[in-house]
């Protein structure tokens, strides 16, 4: 990066970010295009080779090429010379151009050759820190985390202990999040008081402070009470996500039923109880209108009665987790407590349901569902260790890698519809042109990697992928214009506390805040 | 053979036939007025309960003691989470004691398979029973109970090789009672199925996992998997069985609501004195302990004990000698089978 001499006397100049070379995929639409960034937002687009961002290019890498050539400081003519050429880059430069004041302090080039470009990924469900244990770094680490992954946004559950049912709980969890750069951490709330599922909480209320996503983050047992849900949060625009679980009939289990459970020995949760818990959410979302999400679905049977809800032209959307789409049943027979998943890991037949489900888009998003756990947690016998793992870094890979889902729908799945369900297109998973929020991705579709190669800038201690190996890496992950990771490594955590003193951040979550409002 | 024994599966016919083999060696060591050798001399077996047990226990440091191992006795609640230990620190904390052997029993199925993973080389790692998935040792005990029944053991000079191989060939075996809770059920399946046997799964559908053919047919491999029927009519079955293996039905299925009532069971599922008449020549087996009134009448075990042909107390005595053979063969020195000579 080359500095420009500031004028004595003078503003400071902006930092300009600059993706060279990428393949910007959005929905419906590929092109390959440079893409500028200032203060935060996308102020140019250009075809690559074409307008004044190739000068700029050109020239900065230039002067790149003198530091490394003469091993010394850039000629500061050098440097003043490709800063008249900003002059041209857009109209909300125009001012400062007027003046005659060198308007950037510096240009970071992002090599984005043969890698794909898209808007940030956001995360449905996602567990982040508990709001009251006032666990600043667990935060800090989950969004860093989140960015090695690909997020941009992530929809903190509300099953916190305790649980996020209330404004003062919603202002500690935002507290926390603003500890928490390098991700965009929104707080969803649960539908019910206390979660304890008996009557509903302060939506309303709620809904005003910016919420739009509710969840008990767990069965609903009550039909009623869901219609209930449906019903107050409808005019809100908000939505009600349910997690349809066998547990809404007593029939919770570590296991799916079937050949495999039997033969551990392991209670099963069977496929038609999830089938039923589903068709009750989805009567029930027929019944108010409302918008309902069901949350990690994860049987044949399922995926079919959102696919034909969808044809009927009810609000329902559905997610999955990635390890859905890639582990089955007997994966688990060896009593791993790593792949003790909720729900249940179920058939062949189910995952290729799913997969078929994530494709034709009856899936409208993949999930985390990531869990931090100590490790300990999982040195625990199988039906009483805990469901899940720390899984941020890692699912949007699977989903990339994937040999049966094509590069659309994991972009849709992982980045521009859930973006739309939790009405965050702002934070990432929008469009890609000038003036919108730079919150976006670069990724290496064929760039081999495991966890363990990583080593310790890897964040996800319990992971059952520490030697998998994956095929698609997020290379650079970009948050309102700055790079939270910088080529599949992560700025430090240090980096991050002294970041999060900085105005350009706290600007940001005040931004934030009035932007989520409905 | 690996370095655990967690299932019967794992070892396939020729292990659990080298096992039973090895087995009437130690019967005979049994039979000496000091049964006691040598062969563990300086080894430590751990035997680790987190549920509570006294048959195994006993078997296995009664099978230790008589190898002249060292015993530890680890006790605990059966939930590791409400002592606030892990089970990976619990094991840990034993194993640096110095132990050749841990014997494992757990309420969750799966345990000794996860603690196997956590144990050093050299530290044999033996199913004790874990939840309703495997009770390896009850199996083998069983298998050599009835193979020992139908084959009895040719008397010779101590220590000369057996010639028979073990074997259930021919034989029809009703597992009869609460399937789908029972690790005694899975073990004895792999064991009887493993020597040739064929078998008749008697429950109510509630007590049988939900897809029982499934289940069977992905388990044991398309041989075995035809041996094994499924029935939920005792009486249809009864006249033509070689053995009744009686499962423990426990009071808390009718809480779960798997079965109607406790009579209701009985008059479908007992073994009454009215079938036990049906019997003709077929023996019974249970794992122990018994129900008196439920799985089998009081007065039918009284019957069938005087006729011979209740194997229960042979159950007992052959599963220590089991056990022996399985410790010795995991952990053994390769010390020959001679008597104790007390030093």
């Amino acid at each position: 990066m080359a500095e420009v001499e500031t004028q004595p006397g003078g503003p400071p100049g902006q930092p300009m970010l600059v993706i060279v070379g990428g393949e910007v995929v959005e929905r419906g639409r590929r092109r390959h295009a440079d893409i500028a960034v200032i203060d935060g937002r996308i102020v140019r687009v250009d075809p690559p080779g074409r307008g004044p961002l190739a000068q700029v290019i050109e020239r900065e890498r230039g002067a790149l090429a003198t530091i490394s050539h003469t091993g010394s400081e850039a000629a500061p003519g050098a440097a003043h010379a490709w800063v008249d050429t900003i002059y041209d880059l857009g109209p909300e430069l125009g001012e400062g151009a007027a003046s005659g004041e060198p308007l950037l302090s510096a240009v970071e080039l992002v090599d984005a050759t043969r890698c794909v470009v898209a808007s940030g990924f956001v995360d449905l469900c996602a567990r982040v820190a508990e709001p009251l244990a006032l666990d600043g770094h667990m935060m800090q680490v989950t969004a860093m985390a989140a960015a090695m992954g690909g997020y941009t946004a992530l929809v903190a559950q509300p099953d916190t202990d305790p649980p996020l049912d209330r404004l003062g709980q919603l202002a500690e969890m935002r507290h926390l999040a603003a500890t928490a750069p390098s991700c965009h951490v929104v707080a969803a709330a649960t539908v019910t008081a206390a979660r304890a599922g008996t009557h509903l909480a302060p939506m309303a209320q709620l809904a005003d402070a910016g919420v739009r996503w509710f969840t008990d983050a767990d069965p609903q047992a009550d039909w009623g009470l869901l219609c209930r849900a449906l019903q107050y949060a409808s005019p809100l625009g908000a939505t009600v996500a349910v997690r349809p679980s066998g547990a809404a009939l007593g029939m919770a289990a570590p296991m799916h039923e079937g050949a495999v459970s039997a033969r551990m020995g392991v209670a099963g949760e069977p496929a038609d109880a999830e089938c039923a818990a589903v068709a009750a959410a989805i009567s029930a979302a027929r019944r108010t209108g409302g918008r309902l999400h069901l949350d990690r679905i994860s049987a044949a049977g399922s995926v079919e009665l959102v696919r034909t809800a969808k044809a009927d032209g009810l609000d329902v959307s559905a997610s999955v987790t990635a390890e859905h789409l890639l582990f089955v049943d007997a994966d688990a027979a060896g009593f791993d407590t790593l792949l003790r998943a909720e729900p249940p890991y179920r058939t062949a037949a189910d995952r290729t349901a799913l997969v078929a489900g994530v494709n034709d888009r009856a899936i409208d998003a993949v999930v985390s569902a990531h869990t931090p756990l100590p490790p300990h947690d999982k040195d625990l016998p199988f039906d009483e260790a805990p469901p899940g793992f720390a899984s941020l870094e890692t699912c949007a890979a699977i989903v990339l890698g994937h040999p049966d889902i094509e590069l659309d729908a994991a972009l849709d799945a992982l980045s521009w519809r859930p973006a739309e369900l939790a009405g965050v297109t702002h934070l990432g998973g929008g469009p890609i042109e000038p003036g919108r929020p730079a919150n976006l991705v670069v990724i290496d579709l064929d760039r081999p990697w495991t966890q363990l190669d990583r080593g310790r800038k890897s964040f996800a201690r319990v992971s059952p992928h520490h030697r998998r190996p994956m095929r698609a890496q997020v290379t650079d992950t970009i948050i309102e214009g700055s790079r939270s990771v910088r080529s599949s490594y992560p700025e430090m955590p240090d980096d991050l506390a002294g970041d999060r003193e900085s105005n350009r951040f706290h600007g940001r979550w005040s931004w934030f805040a009035q932007e989520s409002r409905p | 053979m690996s370095g655990h024994l967690l299932t019967l599966g794992e070892l396939g016919t020729e292990g659990i036939s080298e096992l039973l083999s090895l087995t009437d060696r130690f019967v005979e060591v049994g039979r000496r007025p000091i049964p006691r050798v040598p062969a563990l001399r300086g080894r430590t077996v751990a035997t680790l309960f987190f549920e509570e047990s006294t048959r195994t226990r006993l078997a296995f440091e009664t099978a230790a003691k008589r190898l002249s191992a060292d015993v530890l006795n680890f006790s605990a609640a059966s939930s590791s989470l409400a002592k606030g230990e892990s089970l990976r620190d619990t094991f840990e904390t034993v194993q640096a004691m110095g132990i050749h052997a841990a014997v494992v029993r757990h309420r969750s199925a799966g345990v000794p398979a996860q603690i196997a993973r956590w144990a050093d080389d050299g530290v044999s790692i033996l199913n004790g029973g874990d939840g309703w998935h495997a009770h390896p040792t009850q199996g083998l005990q069983d298998a050599y109970t009835l193979w020992r029944h139908f084959t009895p053991m040719v008397d010779g000079e101590p220590g000369t090789e057996v010639a028979d191989e073990p074997t259930l060939a021919g034989r029809r075996i009703g597992i009869v009672g609460d399937i789908v809770h029972s690790r005694v059920a899975r073990s004895d399946i792999e064991a009887y199925t493993a020597l040739g046997a064929s078998i008749v799964l008697v429950a109510p559908p509630t007590l049988l996992p939900a897809q029982p053919r499934e289940w069977i047919d992905c388990w044991l491999g398309p041989d075995a998997a035809k041996r094994v029927e499924i029935s939920h009519d005792f009486d249809d079955v009864l006249g033509d069985l070689d053995v009744v293996g009686l499962l423990r039905c426990q009071r808390e299925r009718m809480a779960d609501g798997l079965i109607g009532s406790i009579p209701e069971y009985v008059a479908r599922y007992g073994l009454t004195f009215q079938r036990a008449h049906r019997l003709g020549r077929a023996v019974v087996t249970h794992p122990g302990p018994m129900n008196r009134g439920i799985e089998i009448a009081g007065d039918t075990i009284e019957d069938l004990a005087a006729k011979d042909r209740l194997l229960v107390t042979r159950q007992v005595t052959y599963g220590v000698a089991v056990r022996m053979a399985v410790l010795f063969r995991l952990i053994g020195s390769g010390t020959a089978l001679g008597a104790d000579d007390g030093g």
